[in-house]
C-alpha cells in the first residue's frame, strides 16, 4: 500500500505517478475508488434513515412552530 | 569565437527552459487560483438560499446546499471528468473518444493523481469540478424547503456528473458534435451550465410541487418571503464575484503542449480571445442586467438576480460581443426576468428563486444572442471553410440544452417520486425542516420584525 521506491530521484528526473500504490498495476486506484463510492453511499443510507425518522416523528408528534 | 558561439547557444537554451518552467507554473497557477474564485459562488450560493429560505428552514437549506458541493466533487471525478472526455460524438462514446476518455480522465489509472510532469490534469479537474458544483448549487435554490436530502443529492449527482457533463462534452470541447457539425458557440456556458441546470430544476419542480401556502384555492401566488434580503443580495454579489473565476477558466492559456497557439489566450474551441474582452463584456453585461431590473421592479432582489441574469445573457459571446453590446443584451435580460418569474407561477410552478428564469430561460437567451448578433464567426480554429456560427446552429443547441435539462429532471425525480421519496413529510415541512431534522439553530435569540416594504 505505501511507496514503491526509496528515494525521489528518478520521480523528480523522470516523473510520474507517486501516490501509494502507484505503479503497482490498477488494484491500489480501483480499491481505493470502491472504497469512496462505498463511503458516499453509506451516508446517504444513514442520511435516509435519519431523515425517515424525523418526518416519522414530526407526523407523530403534529410539530408546529 | 566557437567557443563563444556555443556559450551563447547553451544560454539560449538555458532560457528557453527557464521559460518553459515558468510558462507551465503560470498555467498550473492560473487555472489553480480559478477554483478558490469558484468557491466564491458556492459562498455566494449559499447565502442566496438561505436568506431566501423562511426562518424555520434556514439550516436544512444550507445543508443541502453544502452537501451539493460536497457529493458533486467526487462524483466528478468517478464519472464526469471521464464523460467530458469520452461522449463528444454524439449519445455514445466512439472507440476513439473512449480512449480519449481513458487517456486523460481514467479515475483507475495514474493519470488522475498525483504525477510529477503533469501539471495541468489535476487543476483542469479542480476547475470542471466547481463548474459541475455550479449546476447543482443553480438547481438547489429552486427546491428548498421541501426536498428530501437523499433525493437532492441523487439528483444533484445526476445533474452535476452527467447531465450537464454531457452537454460540456457536445457543446463545449473543440471535437463536440453540436461544434463540429453546426458550429454551436458557448463561451461562458450560457447553455451548457446555466440553461441545463435551470431547465433540469423545472423538471423537478413539476414532480415536487409548490411549497404549502404559496398557490391558493383560486390558482393565484403567495409572495413567501425569505427570512434575509440582505443575506440574499450578498450572495448574490458573491456570485457575481465567483463568476470572474468561473469564465476565467473558460480559457486555454497559451505555450503548453495542450495550448492552442504559443502566444494567444483561446477559448476552449480554439478560437482567439483576450481576458481584457471578458473585462469590458462581463462588467457590461452585469451593469445592463441590473439598471434593467430596477427600471422594471425596483426590486433589490430582482436587480441582484438581473446582475447574474445580465452576464448570462452575454455568456455565450463573452469573448465577442461589442460592450455596448453586452450591456444591451444584459439590459434584455433583465427586462425578461420578473415576466419569466410570473408566468411560471401561473402555470403553478413555485420556482422560490427564480432559478428556471435566472439560468434557464435567460441561458437559452444567451445561446440564442450568439445566433441572432453574432453569426458567420468561425466556430473552430482553422483556415477557410471551417464551420461558423449561426442561428440555425445556436437554435440546435439551445433545443439540446434544453431536452438535457428538462428530460433528466423531470424522469429521476418523477422515480424518486413514485418510490414517495422526494418530498419531505407534510408534517415536517408545516413544522420547519430545521425543528424537525437539525441539531442546532440558526438564530437562538430570535430575529426582530423589519419594517413593511414600501410598494
Amino acid at each position: 500500500m505505501g511507496s514503491i521506491f526509496d528515494t525521489w530521484n528518478d520521480v523528480v528526473a523522470h516523473g510520474g505517478a507517486y501516490y501509494p500504490g502507484a505503479g503497482g498495476g490498477r488494484g491500489a486506484e480501483l480499491t481505493w475508488v470502491l472504497i469512496s463510492i462505498v463511503m458516499c453511499l453509506a451516508a446517504l443510507w444513514v442520511g435516509g434513515r435519519h431523515e425517515n425518522d424525523a418526518y416519522r416523528r414530526a407526523g407523530a408528534d403534529n410539530l408546529e412552530p | 569565437m566557437e567557443e563563444q558561439l556555443a556559450a551563447l547557444v547553451a544560454e539560449v537554451e538555458s532560457l528557453k527552459a527557464a521559460a518553459a518552467v515558468t510558462n507551465t507554473m503560470f498555467a498550473e497557477t492560473y487555472y489553480y487560483v480559478t477554483i478558490p474564485l469558484m468557491i466564491l459562488i458556492h459562498v455566494g450560493f449559499l447565502g442566496y438560499e438561505m436568506g431566501a429560505t423562511r426562518q424555520k428552514n434556514v439550516l436544512a437549506s444550507g445543508i443541502k446546499n453544502i452537501l451539493a458541493f460536497a457529493f458533486c466533487v467526487p462524483g466528478f471525478y468517478w464519472v464526469g471528468w471521464f464523460v467530458y472526455w469520452a461522449w463528444t460524438p454524439g449519445l455514445l462514446p466512439t472507440a476513439e473518444s473512449w480512449e480519449a476518455g481513458m487517456a486523460a480522465a481514467n479515475p483507475v489509472g495514474e493519470v488522475m493523481g498525483p504525477f510529477l510532469g503533469d501539471n495541468a490534469t489535476g487543476v483542469f479537474w479542480g476547475a470542471f469540478a466547481m463548474f459541475a458544483a455550479t449546476t447543482a448549487s443553480i438547481m438547489s435554490g429552486a427546491v428548498i424547503e421541501r426536498i428530501r436530502i437523499v433525493a437532492f443529492v441523487i439528483l444533484a449527482f445526476v445533474l452535476g456528473s452527467i447531465a450537464w457533463v454531457v452537454a460540456a462534452a457536445w457543446g463545449w470541447s473543440a471535437s463536440g458534435w453540436l461544434v463540429t457539425n453546426w458550429g454551436y458557440h458557448d463561451f461562458g456556458a450560457a447553455g451548457l451550465v446555466h440553461a441545463v441546470a435551470g431547465f433540469f430544476a423545472l423538471g423537478i419542480l413539476i414532480n415536487l410541487g409548490p411549497r404549502i401556502g404559496k398557490f391558493n384555492a383560486d390558482g393565484t401566488a403567495n409572495h413567501l418571503a425569505g427570512h434575509s434580503l440582505p443575506i440574499v443580495l450578498i450572495g448574490l454579489m458573491l456570485i457575481i464575484a465567483g463568476f470572474w473565476g468561473f469564465l476565467m477558466a473558460c480559457v486555454v492559456v497559451p505555450g503548453e503542449g495542450w495550448s492552442w497557439y504559443s502566444g494567444t489566450l483561446a477559448t476552449i474551441y480554439g478560437t482567439p480571445i483576450t481576458l481584457s474582452a471578458l473585462a469590458f463584456n462581463i462588467l457590461m453585461g452585469f451593469a445592463g442586467g441590473i439598471i434593467s431590473a430596477w427600471m422594471f421592479t425596483r426590486d433589490p432582489f430582482w436587480m441582484m438576480s438581473g446582475a447574474l441574469g445580465g452576464i448570462i445573457s452575454c455568456a455565450s459571446g463573452l469573448d465577442l460581443w461589442h460592450p455596448a453590446q453586452a450591456f444591451a443584451i444584459g439590459f434584455i435580460g433583465g427586462a425578461m426576468l420578473k415576466p419569466g418569474y410570473t408566468l411560471l407561477e401561473k402555470l403553478g410552478i413555485d420556482d422560490a428563486v427564480g432559478a428556471v428564469t435566472v439560468h434557464g430561460t435567460l441561458g437559452l437567451w444567451g445561446v440564442m444572442a450568439v445566433g441572432i448578433f453574432a453569426t458567420g464567426y468561425p466556430a473552430l480554429q482553422g483556415g477557410p471553410g471551417v464551420v461558423t456560427t449561426s442561428f440555425g446552429g445556436q437554435l440546435v443547441g439551445a433545443i439540446v440544452m434544453l431536452l438535457l435539462g428538462l428530460v433528466p429532471g423531470y424522469v429521476i425525480s418523477l422515480i424518486l417520486k413514485m418510490m414517495g421519496v422526494l418530498r419531505v413529510s407534510e408534517g415536517a415541512e408545516r413544522a420547519g425542516l430545521d425543528p424537525t431534522k437539525v441539531p442546532s439553530q440558526a438564530y437562538p435569540e430570535g430575529i426582530a420584525p423589519s419594517a413593511s416594504p414600501a410598494e
